[in-house]
């Protein structure tokens, strides 16, 4: 569970990055946030998981409730150590879990992930997408309730794209719940629950995918195909699913 | 043909990343690299930037041209203090009137609002835009990007396309969005496996399941929706389609 109150951000001038945003993200549920490019997507995302960058003041409170996971962007960025098995082992060592108990769950999670041939790897030698299991597979160890995504599918081509999605909708399945930060709804909108669409900082919209089709095309979100005939065409563009 | 690439190969390390590669690229057109990830997308980029040399084969570029480069990860060249000065940087080196280049550069990407602003604390989108238009400013004959709608919103995506069809020199980006490639290149550079798997025209090339299969691309909406319907000509865009569904329909 998530809880956000009146929370706003602050840049040094005192221009609001996010402003008074309230929000309740309930367990089971995806949600996705959307918005522009300085919408405040990536900053939400950071705030919930409780990293405010230096020189940057905040107003308001956030509870949450379970341990959160963020997967960056570039999840390269996110790794530290250089063989797969010791990076996925680096939280639990930090959480003082035994060697065997360590072992075990990332056994466990490997074999959720489809990962367990890279973990005698050096991160050198993995691909792009595979980068995305491996932090993936640093956070479950952890038994996350939260995981937060940002614009986690970008970066991948076609294939990645699905292995990710499946795997989003694994945990899904098994009651994590899911808040994801993109701007491009076009592979993940049958996943969603919920959207919530940001504007200069402020939340613009709340609701689910199907209600909110003009309005995310306004804001420029990347809709399906046949969700851009139905808002551009009209009575010409409807029922082009 | 304005540069030519014959039996290229090359390598990081022991395994290569790209071999027998053969290309040409004709002035004036846009390029679509497209591809699976590690296909050799970059790397290929980074060799006609000229920041790598071939380990062997031909790469045939005329003397003198001016060529511009926007990196994957646009941090990477930021480093002036403000937007407008790493906008001024590359026409100041030339030798050009960068002030009045920058100004329009700033106005047409519609970023003139962040011209003040320190590059590295903008958003991701925000410095793509910023890293375009920071080689768009010193009018290059060859623009090379790098996945130059990675956290782009669609209206983002609108204006660099726009801008990409107006600017008349050779434009090769890397991409995974096949619908912009479809509405804003000319031709596609499918690779796969580090070689050049396909050159061709956009329309026929991302029509070919054989050839999206085999390199792991997603068939572009406009494609989908046509063969679902039935209809032969392939719009570029949602505009395109309903042009089409209005004709069927008088």
């Amino acid at each position: 569970m998530i809880d956000i109150t009146s929370f706003s951000i602050l840049d040094k001038r005192g221009d609001r990055l996010l402003d008074d945003i309230d929000l309740n993200i309930d367990t089971d549920e995806l949600t996705v946030i959307c918005g522009r490019p300085g919408s405040g997507k990536t900053l939400l995302l950071k705030a919930i998981k409780g990293i405010v960058s230096e020189g940057l003041k905040h107003e308001g409170k956030i509870e949450t409730e379970g341990r959160i996971g963020l997967i960056f962007q570039e999840p390269r960025k996110q790794i530290v150590r250089r063989n797969v098995k010791m990076e996925a082992a680096f939280d639990l060592e930090n959480l003082c879990y035994e060697r065997r108990e360590i072992e075990s769950k990332i056994h466990e999670f490997a074999k959720f992930l489809d990962a367990e041939y890279l973990l005698e790897k050096d991160i050198d030698e993995v691909s792009h997408g595979e980068m995305t299991k491996i932090a993936l597979l640093s956070t479950l160890v952890t038994h996350p309730e939260i995981i937060l995504f940002d614009e986690p599918l970008s970066t991948l081509d076609h294939t990645n794209r699905k292995m990710l999605l499946e795997l989003i909708r694994r945990l899904k399945q098994n009651g994590t719940s899911i808040v994801i930060a993109e701007h491009d709804l076009r592979d993940i909108v049958g996943l969603s629950d919920r959207i919530i669409l940001l504007r200069d900082g402020k939340i613009s919209c709340d609701g689910r995918p199907n209600d909110l089709k003009k309005e995310l095309h306004r804001e420029g979100v990347k809709i399906p195909f046949s969700w851009e005939l139905e808002v551009l065409g009209g009575e010409y563009g409807a029922d082009q699913d | 043909m304005q540069i030519k690439i014959e039996n290229l190969h090359f390598s990081y390390s022991d395994s290569p990343t790209l071999h027998s590669v053969d290309l040409s690229i004709d002035e004036g057109k846009n390029y679509a690299v497209m591809g699976r990830n590690g296909s050799g997308k970059t790397t290929l980029l980074k060799i006609l930037a000229g920041l790598y040399k071939p380990d062997s084969g031909e790469l045939k570029v005329p003397e003198g041209l001016e060529i511009g480069f926007s990196p994957e990860d646009p941090e990477l060249g930021f480093f002036e203090k403000t937007v407008k000065k790493e906008i001024e940087f590359y026409p100041r080196n030339l030798g050009l009137d960068h002030e009045k280049l920058a100004a329009e550069t700033l106005e047409k990407i519609g970023i003139s609002g962040l011209q003040d602003k320190l590059p590295t604390i903008l958003s991701s989108g925000q410095q793509r835009l910023v890293s375009i238009a920071s080689v768009l400013s010193g009018r290059p004959d060859i623009l090379l990007l790098d996945e130059p709608t990675h956290s782009l919103h669609r209206k983002g995506e609108k204006i660099l396309g726009k801008l990409l069809e107006k600017f008349e020199q050779t434009i090769v980006f890397t991409t995974h969005s096949s619908d912009f490639a479809l509405e804003f290149a000319d031709k596609v550079i499918v690779m796969d496996s580090g070689t050049v798997l396909k050159v061709g025209d956009v329309r026929k090339v991302l029509n070919d399941d054989r050839i999206l299969d085999k390199a792991g691309i997603r068939p572009p909406g406009p494609v989908a929706w046509a063969r679902k319907n039935d209809i032969d000509i392939i719009p570029l865009n949602a505009e395109g389609a309903i042009e089409i569904l209005k004709g069927g329909k008088d």
